[in-house]
């Protein structure tokens, strides 16, 4: 299905607004013209460097000269619904109508009665342009070499616009709180308000992470802490609401920032962003953090205890794991995914990530023929990466075959000099050369039956070591053996830094335990921005042009399990989200550029992001029905999934029943 | 250090060759009694959270062996590691 891509547009750090055409300028002018009135000769206006919204206080400033009514922006005076209702009748540029409904209604006001309207101007000589609007009783502050904001007369407007020096006037407004694309996308906000009453109120929401910046603002309402515990599985340490009160949660900072982030998509308030602009979805759930080891029985026991304080809280509870891995059979078997399994249960959900591994090329698959003429073989080829390991350059890579347990399969691992290793069955073997060492595990699942072997090359960096290696599975037709009866084969690559298949990957069965988990809700990502102001000086206005909005991320895992259980089940806003910054987040791990100008929020991305934020979603759900139980949360994410031309009408291995709409989640009933 | 000894000093072995390992052990009976525990115990396995009929807890990894043979145990999983996410 061909899907609609937008142009590519500059690069990052050069974009600039685009301002509309003369000639628009004046028809849509000519359309604000309210019908009543007599056809007057409009004053031609100086240039259309005026982003829309001054356009039309610069209109009124030119009418209230020449003594002409101007219906629109007597009505903008009134407020944004009005502005809205006048200008749908009026036809009036859609750009208007957007910032429209994005400002507060002060800001409105003020836009269009004001005799000082305050400005951001794009300059090329930023010196020359103060010394101009002095003269004209104006006041200038430079915020960078070519931006200034400026205080000026209303009726200056047009006139600093035509200044040669001046390349672009843009109205300084206090925004509306809820305005981020995320929500618009999601139905979460629609025209600038939340589309539903629910707010998280009296549901917990655990996040198993990399800890949390506790003293962010987000994570405060009404000077009360909503962070309820905070346990640091690393140090051992449990931190309570008055320690965390107290600031004792500094001693278990989030270096890495992906768990302050995490919280914040789903159930920070905005505190310190711009009227609460970056709010998460669930603004007043309580919060219940853990700092992880991301060891999976170290997840178990934190779900564990996440639910355990929701019993003694009695609140119903939400838990969001931003993390994956691929041991194990992807199959939801694993005791772990069954551990996860057993906790959820009546107002007990679990949210995985789907994962980033779309095109990294770390499974490989096929569907050996049954019955043929000659033993069903299959071959794919990998490929090492080198990297550091204990100080020194080597290639190091650990890959998993499956098959079920209906199959007699030999799978053996092949070296760039050509020979052969296997383990013995139900057991394991070490081959050790001097270029390479390969340990091979051969294991039937306790709980499938299915097997399992393993194999993990330990090789010099040498790119004749490093490449050359291959997966062999052959029909063991032998005396007792039942060659294929299913057939499907799958290999796994652990981890994408070890290296990847060359030949015979496959897109698909992508999605990382404990995602695979049965009873979990499984999130892909799909983008939802691509442009912010970073606090990076050298390139402040970051536009990137490969990110398709509304399009599935490239990198969202796709499904389906081994077993074909429809996973993941939802996407969700997930590339580029602005959330919170962690004070202490380390710049390798949050780059400058991707951190905001002038707040303490941060754009990232990642099937993480999109986790929080059915996260979220589901926290508001279980504020209106704690006791539903994850079987029917996960029916109603799925039966009030948006289709639009992005997704597919059914289900699909990356977008699952296609994108979150809060708004339906929180209408329909069972 | 040739590189069976380096992949050993790493850390990232497949095969566990002794030091304390985590695991999630799954259980044949519905909810482990003190009996059973103690009797897990003496493999050296120390339950940090039970769930259900799943333990979760650390072993020497030179007892799996014993603790994967008896009777009580349906399964041993070692711990793996996952990561965060967020896609830089």
């Amino acid at each position: 299905m061909a899907k609609p891509r937008k142009p590519p547009t500059k690069a990052r750090g050069t974009a600039r607004k685009r301002p509309p055409s003369a000639a628009a300028v004046a028809t849509a002018s000519a359309r604000a013209e309210p019908e009543e009135c007599p056809p007057a000769p409009l004053p031609p206006l100086a240039s259309s460097k005026l982003d829309p919204v001054l356009r039309l206080t610069a209109v009124r400033a030119a009418r209230e000269k020449s003594g002409l009514r101007d219906v629109a922006v007597a009505a903008a005076a009134s407020g944004p619904q009005e502005l809205r209702r006048v200008t749908a009748v009026r036809d009036v540029p859609l750009g208007v109508k957007f910032l429209a409904a994005s400002l507060s209604v002060p800001s409105v006001r003020a836009l269009a009665k004001a005799d000082l309207v305050q400005v951001l101007v794009d300059v090329r000589d930023a010196k020359a342009v103060a010394v101009q609007v002095a003269q004209w009783q104006g006041e200038t502050h430079q915020v960078t070499a070519t931006t200034l904001a400026v205080h000026t007369p209303r009726a200056r407007l047009q006139e600093i616009a035509a200044l040669e020096d001046v390349r672009y006037v843009e109205s300084s407004a206090r925004l509306r709180p809820h305005g981020d694309l995320a929500h618009l996308s999601s139905r979460l906000v629609r025209a600038g308000v939340r589309s539903v009453p629910q707010t998280g109120r009296g549901v917990l929401v655990g996040v198993i992470d990399t800890g949390i910046d506790a003293a962010h603002p987000s994570f405060t309402s009404g000077g009360t802490n909503r962070i309820v515990r905070y346990w640091d599985q690393e140090s051992g340490v449990e931190h309570t609401a008055a320690a965390i009160a107290a600031g004792q949660a500094a001693a278990s900072p989030d270096v890495i920032g992906h768990g302050t982030h995490v919280a914040g998509i789903a159930a920070g308030n905005g505190g310190g962003s711009p009227n609460q602009r970056y709010q998460g979805v669930a603004p007043e759930a309580d919060l219940a953090i853990v700092k992880t080891s991301f060891m999976t029985a170290d997840i178990a026991r934190a779900i564990r205890q996440v639910f355990d304080l929701a019993d003694q809280r009695a609140q119903p509870c939400v838990v969001n794991l931003s993390l994956g891995g691929h041991y194990g059979g992807h199959d939801g078997t694993t005791v772990a995914e069954r551990a996860v399994d057993q906790l959820c249960g009546r107002g007990r959900i679990v949210v995985v990530s789907a994962g980033n591994e779309a095109n990294d090329r770390i499974h490989a698959g096929t569907e050996l023929p049954r019955g043929a003429a000659q033993p069903a073989r299959w071959v794919a080829d990998l490929e090492l990466v080198s990297r550091a390991i204990q100080g020194d350059l080597m290639g190091l890579l650990t890959v998993q075959v499956w098959h079920q347990h209906e199959d007699d399969l030999l799978v053996r691992l092949r070296s760039p000099n050509g020979e052969l290793f296997s383990p013995p069955r139900d057991g394991s073997q070490e081959f050790d050369r001097s270029v390479f060492f390969v340990e091979a595990v051969h294991q039937v699942a306790p709980y499938s039956g299915d097997h399992s072997t393993t194999f993990q090359i330990a090789t010099v960096a040498q790119s004749q070591w490093l490449r050359g290696w291959s997966v062999i599975v052959e029909e063991d037709r032998g005396e007792g053996r039942h060659g294929v009866q299913v057939g499907a084969v799958h290999a796994w690559i652990l981890d994408r830094e070890q290296g990847h298949f060359s030949a015979g990957f496959t897109r698909s069965h992508l999605i990382g335990m404990p995602g695979t988990a049965y009873s979990a809700i499984t999130v892909g990502s799909y983008a939802s921005r691509r442009e912010w102001t970073s606090r990076d000086a050298t390139s402040p206005n970051v536009v990137l042009d490969q990110v398709h909005l509304e399009d599935i991320s490239y990198f969202s895992s796709p499904g389906p399990t081994r077993d074909g259980d429809t996973k993941p089940e939802i996407a969700a806003p997930g590339q580029w989200l602005i959330a919170p910054l962690s004070q202490r987040a380390e710049e390798a791990w949050v780059p400058l550029w991707t951190r905001l100008a002038g707040s303490e929020y941060a754009s990232m991305q990642g099937t993480s992001m999109a986790a929080p934020y059915v996260t979220g979603a589901l926290a508001l759900l279980l504020e209106k029905e704690p006791n539903i139980d994850w079987a029917e949360a996960k029916r109603r994410l799925i039966k009030s999934a948006r289709q639009d031309a992005f997704t597919w009408p059914c289900w699909n291995s990356r977008w699952g029943y296609g994108k979150i709409d809060v708004e339906k989640l929180l209408r329909i009933e069972p | 250090m040739n590189l069976k000894e380096r992949l050993i000093a790493s850390g990232e072995a497949l095969l566990h060759r002794g030091g304390t390992v985590q695991v999630l052990v799954d259980l044949n009976v519905r909810e482990p009694d003190a009996a059973c525990l103690q009797k897990l115990a003496a493999y050296g396995l120390e339950v940090s959270e039970v769930i259900g009929n799943k333990l979760v807890g650390t072993i020497p990894g030179e007892q799996i062996g014993r603790l994967e043979r008896d009777p009580q145990v349906a399964e041993v999983e070692v711990a793996t590691r996952l990561k965060p996410t967020a896609r830089l």
